[in-house]
């Protein structure tokens, strides 16, 4: 888990996703994304922020989107 | 005991978390003598600093700093969860600078995996979990190019075909047969087992 969990926290990190208790999902994109190079955007399509489900997007040097999944 | 800013500062983020666990608790689930204990530890957890640069260690000397004397990536493993918010940004950055020039000259068995200097195909140079964090790092500070020549080592070095197993180190032929690296691939493969 420590080598997966490394690179999954990497990954949210590189989109400016900061998990903050008892906020909205859309607090949590805490700044604006930092991709590495050849990277010019990242996408999930499904994450739990906040309780609920969402599709993200970040591209470099843009705050991410998040759009809620049914 | 030693006074290590890993430590510390794990510590520090998770007081943090503990406390606003707690002041989500309904009246009745709280226990405000517990935390108000656990702010007062919060508070008083020392982090070895030199002006603004937090130290791996108490002791350790910016002005004269080896691969013996000095631990690097105390703080890129915390970036994702939060610096605790008694660390000034000018810290975290100054820190992560003064690092990164370290982890750029230093070789492989000394820079946690991470270096750019070399890469002995030998195990125990470093766990591929230290890649990644330090990729966020650079990223954070404008480097691009580095986070992604981290991030590139790492699935040349240390990912297995055909089915991107993760070894924990670079040279080794084979996934890790525990819960650490996809167990369940590389425990299909008998050779590692």
């Amino acid at each position: 888990m420590s080598n997966v969990g490394a690179f999954l926290s990497a990954l949210y990190n590189f989109a400016g996703v900061r998990p903050k208790m008892g906020a909205s999902a859309e607090v949590w994109l805490a700044r604006d994304a930092a991709l590495p190079e050849g990277w010019d955007e990242l996408t999930f399509g499904h994450v739990e922020l906040g309780g609920a489900a969402y599709r993200l997007d970040a591209k470099h040097g843009e705050r991410g989107t998040l759009t809620p999944l049914p | 005991m030693i006074d290590a800013s890993f430590l510390s500062l794990s510590a520090m983020r998770a007081l943090e978390v503990a406390l606003e666990c707690h002041s989500t608790l309904p009246a009745g689930w709280r226990d405000d003598a517990a935390a108000k204990s656990w702010a007062k530890v919060l508070a008083d957890i020392h982090v070895p600093a030199a002006g603004e640069i937090i130290l791996p260690f108490a002791g350790a000397d910016k002005n004269n700093v080896t691969p013996q004397t000095w631990s690097l990536g105390n703080m890129q493993q915390l970036l994702a969860h939060g610096v605790p918010a008694r660390v000034p940004a000018a810290t975290v950055r100054a820190t992560l600078q003064f690092e990164e020039a370290l982890r750029s000259k230093w070789t492989a068995a000394h820079a946690a995996n991470t270096s750019d200097k070399d890469h002995p195909a030998t195990i125990c140079q470093g766990e591929y979990m230290s890649c990644p964090s330090m990729a966020q790092a650079a990223a954070l500070m404008g480097d691009r190019a580095t986070a992604g020549a981290l991030l590139r080592r790492l699935q040349t070095n240390q990912t297995l075909p055909p089915f991107d197993v993760i070894s924990e180190y670079p040279g080794e032929d084979f996934g890790i047969c525990a819960c650490t690296n996809l167990a369940c691939c590389s425990c299909a493969m008998p050779a590692c087992c």
